[in-house]
């Protein structure tokens, strides 16, 4: 049996398929049957509490998350969130892209500094500025006090407004590295000939900037721009973190943790998985439609 | 290549066939999985110990409540084991059985067992006992007796919560602290304050009377947001909870505690008010609720006898005296508590053996009481912060149980 098997994996497309078995297997186990699982839950009355009355309800669960206020806030919420983050990641990263692409002294230093808070666990990254941000004793009240900013120390996260855009600054702090060395990369491979000749042609710092610069940072802004919206999208364990599961940084990620193992309704929050799921879908759908272009040009 | 593939192809087989074999044993086991709270975790010389007296390893994995119980709840959903023991916080006694994530250990635990720790009663849904008492832990108010004295004030003066509020005041006037009231803007401090005031929040039916302008519970909700908008209660309470550093930094002077506290409030070592923090008799009708925890077999283990052993070792002397020491934690154990308040080695015994004269139990044996807590300290969040009014947060909470007990009927 061996000898055959053997004899069967010497054609190149029967080896490729063995090879890959174990992977799919693993992808299937592990991505997949969840995915089916949770699937067949959201059509399911599904409370872990009450498991002897599992029972089909149709589309009752995403009706139920449609018609639910909190979910409905936490929408406009994470969209609040998503587009302030998106726009000071993409000016920041731009900013801080554009200073280490030019040589200076120490910018090896800088690029390895720029990269750490991207290095800092999500998590780690929540607690140290709920600490930062502490009212009775955080380095923020501290530094803005002794600059004479505030008379007194502020209750920052207590405030939701300030919560939330709190929340979003976190974000922003733990992602603008990693666009910076997007951006790097791309600024890198313009030609410096380019520049050069412009300058021959009477091109100032700005024009340069305008009709080098941008025109080639174009396609992969547009990936960067999808990528923060999803990453922001998605983004939990920073503001858990910080803030657990106050109402005022409740986005749908959190809810949906809420309610699926707070609260052990799995069939709402199975349903509202997919729900948001659809969303991530649709941005997951343009980001690979913008790579596959990027890698044809 | 091609070797390579048949080689590891024999050896997966090889493997799965000793996993599956591995499987179908149900001897003593190379290792146990402890999933615990911080506080419920022994030392590592203590968990050698144990392994060096019965051969069995125990990894202790150590988690918040809240990751906690959503590990216990989606091991729940697959019907797998999430740990061998289970920490049981009694927040979570009535959703983990409900679950059906813990064993009934009533004909699996000894009678002895049971009767040589306070607080079986805690741990029983609908008649079964699904969790073996760990600690005890009545929750208390420690106070800053020196603190106190710089008005002139003692504790026992204190007789009404109208008096505990006058004399913080006076405190926060007289600038002795700015913030002398320590009390989580959540849950807790509520049910602490309604309940020694009189309510039972829940009448018999599990119906809330706390929406009622009569009911001490409705007054308990309103006047512990007077607090926090006097400034009695720092604001930082409502993001940041815990309650307990700040007592320890000297900052407040009354703290919304449990019964073993003074053992880290006057340790100089983890507090800076040692050695001055005693526990306050509760106001007004002294009624307080329970907040122990117990340890869980889980449903799914293969080896329930190792889980049972290693719970008689957490509730032996030398394991509960450490807990109590290390975590200030309280002793279950019935032999220990008793020595240990003879020997005067109890800081408040006598305060704590009165406060244990008013006990009375919060529904946590319900499917729905872990979902009505979390929604109880949102209602005083939103009331904290002026997004409710006190009266409509009190109402919708009432509604929010009400609608959860009819669906969990």
């Amino acid at each position: 049996m061996l000898k055959n098997f053997s004899k069967w994996l010497d054609n190149q497309q029967h080896l490729a398929y063995t090879i890959l078995i174990p992977a799919l297997v693993l992808i299937l186990a592990l991505a997949y049957l969840p995915a089916i699982q949770s699937f067949r839950f959201s059509f399911l009355r599904y409370n872990i509490k009450m498991p002897a009355r599992i029972r089909f309800n149709g589309l009752a669960n995403y009706r139920a998350v449609l018609q639910d206020p909190m979910f409905g806030s936490s929408v406009l919420r994470v969209l609040y969130f998503m587009l302030i983050a998106t726009v000071i990641v993409l000016l920041l990263s731009l900013a801080i892209a554009l200073v280490l692409n030019h040589r200076f002294p120490g910018r090896g230093v800088l690029r390895t500094l720029v990269i750490i808070p991207w290095a800092i666990p999500p998590v780690v990254n929540g607690h140290l500025w709920k600490w930062i941000f502490n009212g009775e004793f955080g380095a923020f009240n501290g530094l803005l006090y002794q600059l004479g900013i505030i008379e007194s120390y502020q209750f920052w996260l207590n405030q939701p407004f300030v919560a939330l855009n709190l929340a979003a600054f976190t974000f922003i702090w733990r992602y603008t590295p990693f666009i910076t060395v997007l951006f790097l990369g791309v600024l890198q491979s313009i030609p410096g000939e380019l520049y050069e000749a412009a300058r021959v042609d009477g091109a100032g710092p700005i024009g340069q900037f305008f009709y080098i610069t941008i025109p080639a940072m174009r396609r992969i802004g547009a990936i960067a721009v999808v990528l923060i919206l999803i990453y922001g999208f998605v983004v939990f364990d920073d503001i858990y973190a910080l803030m657990g599961f106050d109402e005022s940084t409740k986005t749908p990620m959190i809810y949906n943790y809420e309610v699926t193992f707070e609260m052990g309704r799995f069939g709402k929050g199975s349903a509202m998985a997919y729900l948001i799921g659809i969303f991530l879908f649709l941005l997951a759908f343009f980001y690979i439609r913008m790579s596959l272009r990027r890698d044809k040009d | 290549m091609k070797r390579f593939i048949l080689i590891a192809l024999v050896a997966c087989c090889a493997i799965g066939t000793g996993f599956a074999a591995g499987g179908q044993e149900e001897e003593i086991p190379g290792k146990l999985v402890y999933m615990s709270a911080a506080w419920g975790s022994p030392s590592q010389e203590l968990l050698d110990k144990f392994e060096a007296e019965t051969g069995i390893k125990v990894e202790v994995t150590t988690l918040d409540v809240k990751p906690l119980r959503d590990k216990v709840m989606t091991a729940a959903a697959g019907k797998v084991n999430p740990a061998d023991i289970i920490f049981v916080g009694i927040d979570d006694i009535g959703g983990f059985a409900s679950a059906g994530i813990l064993r009934e250990l009533d004909r699996n635990v000894p009678k002895r067992t049971f009767d040589s720790v306070y607080g079986r009663q805690f741990f029983e849904v609908e008649g079964k006992t699904y969790a073996v008492p760990l600690y005890q832990q009545m929750v208390m108010v420690d106070y800053d007796k020196a603190a106190m004295a710089k008005i002139g004030v003692k504790g026992e003066n204190i007789k009404t919560w109208g008096d505990f509020e006058e004399v913080a005041q006076k405190l926060k006037d007289q600038g002795v602290s700015e913030y002398p009231v320590s009390f989580g803007v959540r849950s807790w401090s509520w049910y602490l304050m309604a309940l020694s005031m009189g309510s039972t929040l829940f009448n018999k039916d599990m119906e809330p009377t706390f929406d009622e302008a009569s009911d001490p519970g409705y007054r308990a909700f309103t006047m512990l947001i007077d607090w926090y908008e006097k400034g009695l209660i720092s604001p930082e309470r409502v993001s940041s909870p815990n309650p307990h550093p700040a007592f320890w930094a000297g900052q407040a002077v009354f703290h919304q505690a449990w019964q073993g506290s003074l053992g880290i409030a006057n340790n100089p070592e983890k507090s800076k008010i040692a050695p001055n923090a005693d526990y306050l008799l509760l106001p007004e009708k002294h009624f307080t609720w329970s907040l122990p925890a117990g340890l869980g077999i889980s449903t799914y283990t293969d080896y329930p006898k190792a889980a049972q052993q290693f719970i008689e070792f957490m509730i032996s002397e030398e394991v509960q005296i450490n807990t109590y020491d290390t975590q200030g934690m309280f002793p279950a154990l019935r032999s220990l508590f008793q020595r240990l308040g003879n020997e005067g080695k109890i800081d408040g015994y006598q305060a704590m053996a009165e406060q244990a004269k008013y006990l009375i139990p919060l529904p946590y044996n319900t499917p729905w009481y872990a979902e009505f807590n979390n929604e109880a300290t949102n209602a005083l969040v939103r009331a904290a912060r002026g997004e409710q009014a006190v009266d409509k947060a009190i109402k919708a909470l009432a509604e929010y149980q009400r609608k959860l007990k009819q669906e969990y009927e």
